[in-house]
């Protein structure tokens, strides 16, 4: 009838359906052989990457579509995760995103020895000396490493990468890790505690203090650390990306410090988009830094002129990466995620704990943590790896003395009546044994992780140095919970009991976490059942919101978590236990108690011999089992999910969830 | 006209500065230490590490001082730093904005085309086949959630069958779009790709479209259809409509001059409005697919309470709203002589 209008509705039928059998037949995804990346022109300084440079291919892909079950984009292994990286500074960056980018780029002195968490090759070094006394560290650094930009590494690099990090020092940053065996337990901080309060205002003094600290030898090929104390976990932190090694005259030409004490104050504490390092990188790794798309994704090339040329260990990886080209995609959806591992255009996928059964019917191959497999579905694409221990906790506090100032809602109405606590309700070691007898950690575990968490037993994970497996610790008993409570010494102000009055309180975590979210209606469900009495309220705050009520001991009960910076039980009993550590700093432990702990806490750090230590973190461990000082809730186990082309990967708790991509190669 | 658009120019700045003191004011009623979640991302070992970063980036100022140091910063050409993003806020416009305008260009036209075309049919048809089918279907397009419809189209498309894949360019184009031997003009990669003469990226960058302009497509047809089909059958009722079928005029010459033009001013205010908030950024689609344009870049900004980007998402916003609903002004009275700007 309208014949005027049918046709250019027909010209766009066309058009659409051209333009979908145009896309629909075009090359899927597939690297093309033509692409370089080696070869990238420098742009800031020569042989440094940046953000972005790389070498064109020409040509579009050539090869057909890859299906049923053919690698996918081989030489290219893609990461679908979640997570930016706020900056590529080694020693700025503390999240675990840029701390992936950075240990494939940059190296340290020395390396966790394959799946090891004790036991460490030399990498940069070729071997260490340490002196009688625990207190003289020297270094062997290796001759004939270069960096990406050509130039040799030398002692003088070492020392002043060292320098710079402590003297950098921003706020929040992972620094105090270097700062403490060289300055001493208590510091915290460059410029308050050491500038500040060892050498009074005097930064000139304060920045000598850092190189005598830290001495090099040109000749001899040497670094040597002076530490303050004999210090334990010494090798184990410096093996942490913030003790990575960067090129003294290539920082200078981005613009960073040129070693002179006296300009060095500038480069204290920059904002991460300030600091010259934040997106270029010039590491000795396997891989440089192609692109950092900020939001979407991180390209690394293979370094084709890497120095290993021998394995560190038995099958270790040696020579250029196997894999060419590395990219890090941030995708935040869930769904796009899931999909992009369906199709194999991601190798590896991060799975949250809630999605793991849309994955698993895709799993052909399931690994335990040693990399033992087994088949379970011959049509499934995927390898797992689960069961693999992580090295962090969760854990509940109790707060023995929580700070009641101008008023605190989480204390109900401040006294026990009913409808509230005082403010020192949890320093009744009685209380605290009853929360921990009701805490159902079975039923937590299997609601939240699916079974994939162990019971954590004290502050000290499994695995680590001191952990006994067969340590006391508390089980969810309802009737030992009761006992507990009618054993309490607090009253009422009209002198009645904790059990006739009952208690009000809330129960603090962290805006969007649902674990700690289901662990607090755990707990408030077993409370009620105890006694109708025990009211707990489950109360979110937003995550720096709960740090800083933390911070400032205004939470009675709260979750946190914590994830460790380096594998020792230092990194446990100190924020745990020590009077000035991030969690027990401020929870009021009795004072018998706190001065037992912290003695045993620097002897234990200080300690030269492996059996002094283990004996001194294991009465810290009793210490806290015998005084209840926390509900110490779980450490979770982790999965990995990857196409089962991609082969050579292995499971470092000391990695967390990022990945060794120089160990990987992608093959059917 | 011409001193109706200066006026209305004029009052650009006016209502970018009430918005900035608006969203300052706004930000009153979060602590201090609620804005330095954007910098803490996990608990800071040092307990005194977090007023230390609250102090660094000025959050514990008096929020007027705040604004002041805002305002100077801006009028020295600086949006600030944002966060969210990890480059300039200027840079991160220059980055996001021609990626949304391409996913905008190209599901707008489809949205408007073809709705009203699909609209025209079901008016000139009214209560017949065509007209229940039209109405089957913007009834199901208005009421399918976006987040489900691009989730369907991600899973049929791309998880099975391999055709349509998320973001804006497979791994090879991307290689090649970011080398110094391909020349990026408008940071639209359709566009770029045939400028560079590259009808390989033009193609790829075709395909990691068509989903997320088709999900914007299909959940807006359906408003642009009722508003169509609604016009339209008021003016083919119209008594000029009747004396021009009653002077012989050919059907044809009856709808596509008389009739349709009238019925497309409903559509031209609709379709300014859409165009707007589909540059503004398509939160959930560019989230879904995974596209990284202006949506995801103000969602991301929200979240994470980055004030700097959020302002100048704002300011961008604002201003890109005065000029669209000037450009609709000025084509209302292109399309009803009636209408007179003053």
């Amino acid at each position: 009838m309208f014949t005027g209008i049918r046709k250019p509705a027909t010209i766009i039928s066309l058009m659409a359906a051209g333009i979908l059998v145009l896309a629909a037949c075009a090359p899927t995804a597939t690297q093309p052989t033509t692409v370089a990346p080696t070869a990238v022109p420098p742009t800031t300084a020569p042989g440094a990457t940046t953000a972005p440079a790389t070498q064109a291919p020409t040509t579009a892909p050539a090869t057909p579509p890859t299906t049923g079950g053919a690698v996918k984009n081989p030489g290219t292994l893609i990461e679908a995760t979640i997570g930016d990286p706020e900056s590529l500074d080694p020693a700025w960056a503390y999240d675990t995103a840029s701390g992936e980018i950075i240990f494939n780029v940059y190296e340290t002195l020395l390396f966790p020895k394959q799946s090891s968490t004790t036991e460490f090759v030399p990498m940069l070094a070729t071997k260490w000396d340490i002196s009688p006394d625990g207190k003289t560290y020297t270094f062997y650094i290796r001759k004939g490493v270069k960096f990406q930009d050509g130039q040799d590494l030398t002692p003088e690099d070492v020392a002043y990468s060292f320098w710079r990090g402590m003297i950098q020092d921003r706020a929040g940053g992972p620094q105090w890790i270097m700062l403490q065996p060289f300055f001493g337990l208590d510091v915290q901080s460059f410029n308050d505690d050491v500038v500040t309060k060892q050498f009074k205002d005097n930064w000139v003094a304060a920045v000598q203090a850092v190189e005598n600290a830290v001495t090099f030898d040109n000749a001899a090929g040497t670094v040597t650390l002076h530490l303050k104390q004999p210090y334990g976990p010494m090798l184990q932190i410096l093996s942490g990306t913030w003790a990575s090694i960067v090129s003294k005259p290539w920082v200078i030409q981005q613009g960073g410090w040129n070693g002179d004490p006296a300009t060095a104050e500038k480069y204290h504490d920059p904002s991460a988009e300030k600091d010259e390092l934040f997106k270029v990188m010039n590491g000795t790794g396997p891989y440089k830094l192609e692109r950092w798309a900020p939001g979407e994704e991180v390209d690394l090339v293979a370094n084709p002129n890497y120095w290993l040329k021998e394995p560190l260990w038995t099958g270790g990886p040696s020579g250029p990466a196997k894999v060419q080209r590395v990219v890090i995609k941030d995708v935040g959806e869930w769904g796009t995620r899931f999909a992009m591992l369906k199709t194999g255009d991601a190798d590896i996928a991060y799975v949250d704990t809630q999605y793991i059964s849309q994955v698993d019917p895709l799993v052909k191959q399931m690994c335990d943590a040693a990399g033992k497999c087994t088949a379970t579905n011959p049509n499934g694409t995927l390898r797992l790896y689960k069961g693999l221990p992580t090295v962090q906790a969760t854990t509940i506090f109790m707060n023995e003395n929580v700070n009641a100032t101008g008023g605190n809602n989480a204390l109900g109405s401040g006294k026990l009546d009913g409808n509230g606590i005082p403010a020192n309700f949890f320093s009744d070691v009685h209380v605290r044994k009853a929360f921990n007898d009701a805490f159902d950690w079975n039923t937590y575990i299997q609601q939240t992780f699916h079974g994939e968490a162990e019971q954590a037993l004290g502050p000290i994970i499994d695995g680590e140095l001191g952990f006994d497996p067969n340590q006391a610790h508390y089980s969810f008993d309802l009737n030992q919970a009761a006992q507990e409570f009618k054993a309490s010494t607090e009253k009422s102000a009209d002198g009645k009991s904790l059990w006739d009055t009952g208690f009000y309180m809330q129960y603090i975590y962290n805006t969007g976490n649902d674990q700690r979210r289901v662990a607090g209606e755990i707990l408030k469900a077993d409370l009620a059942k105890i006694n109708p009495k025990f009211k707990l309220s489950v109360v979110d705050e937003p995550f720096a919101v709960e740090l800083k009520d933390q911070v400032a001991g205004r939470l009675p009960l709260f979750m946190l978590g914590w994830l460790e910076d380096y594998h020792d039980p230092q990194d446990w009993v100190g924020p745990y236990l020590a009077s000035g550590g991030t969690y027990g700093g401020t929870q009021g432990f009795p004072k018998n108690v706190q001065v037992q702990m912290d003695q045993l806490i620097t002897a234990a750090v200080q300690a030269t011999d492996t059996q002094t230590r283990i004996k001194d973190y294991q009465q810290l461990q009793n210490l806290a089992y015998e005084n209840a000082l926390d509900i110490f809730v779980v450490q979770p186990q982790q999965r990995e999910y990857m196409q089962d082309w991609v082969h050579g990967w292995y499971y470092n708790p000391i990695f967390s969830t990022n990945i060794y991509y120089y160990a990987l190669s992608k093959g059917g | 006209m011409t001193q109706y658009i200066i006026r209305r120019l004029l009052i650009l700045p006016i209502v970018l500065i009430g918005l900035s003191v608006l969203i300052f004011a706004m930000l009153q009623m979060l602590e201090p230490v609620e804005r330095a979640a954007l910098y803490v991302t996990s608990p800071p070992k040092n307990p005194a590490a977090l007023a230390e970063i609250i102090h660094k980036y000025g959050l514990d100022e008096p929020i007027y001082l705040q604004y002041i140091h805002w305002l100077d910063r801006v009028l020295h050409g600086n949006l600030g730093w944002s966060k969210t993003a990890q480059m300039p806020v200027l840079t991160a416009l220059e980055t996001y904005f021609p990626a949304t305008l391409e996913l905008a260009l190209w599901s707008f036209v489809p949205i408007i085309v073809i709705g009203a075309w699909l609209g025209i049919q079901a008016a000139l048809h009214h209560d017949g086949v065509i007209d229940q089918l039209a109405r089957v279907f913007s009834i199901v397009g208005y009421s399918f959630p976006t987040f489900v419809f691009g989730l369907l189209m991600l899973m049929i498309f791309y998880a099975a069958l391999g055709w349509f894949p998320p973001g804006r360019l497979s791994e090879w184009a991307t290689a090649i779009v970011i080398s110094p031997e391909f020349h990026r003009y408008t940071g639209m990669n359709t566009i770029d790709a045939l400028l560079n003469n590259r009808l390989d990226i033009f193609v790829n960058a075709l395909r990691h479209l068509l989903l997320p302009a088709l999900t914007l497509a299909y959940v807006n047809w359906a408003l642009i259809l009722r508003v169509t089909r609604s016009a339209m059958l008021d003016v083919i009722r119209q008594e000029y409509v009747t004396v021009a079928r009653a002077k012989g005029l050919p059907e044809r010459l009856v709808i596509n001059r008389h009739a349709r033009p009238n019925a497309m001013i409903p559509v031209a205010t609709i379709g300014g409005l859409l165009l707007v908030g589909l540059l503004n950024g398509v939160v959930i689609t560019e989230t879904v697919f995974n596209y990284h344009g202006m949506g995801w870049w103000a969602a991301n900004a929200a979240l994470n309470f980055d004030a700097v980007s959020v302002l100048g998402i704002t300011l961008f916003d604002g201003a890109l709203l005065i000029l669209a609903n000037l450009v609709v002004d000025v084509l209302y009275a292109y399309l009803d002589p009636c209408i007179r700007l003053a």
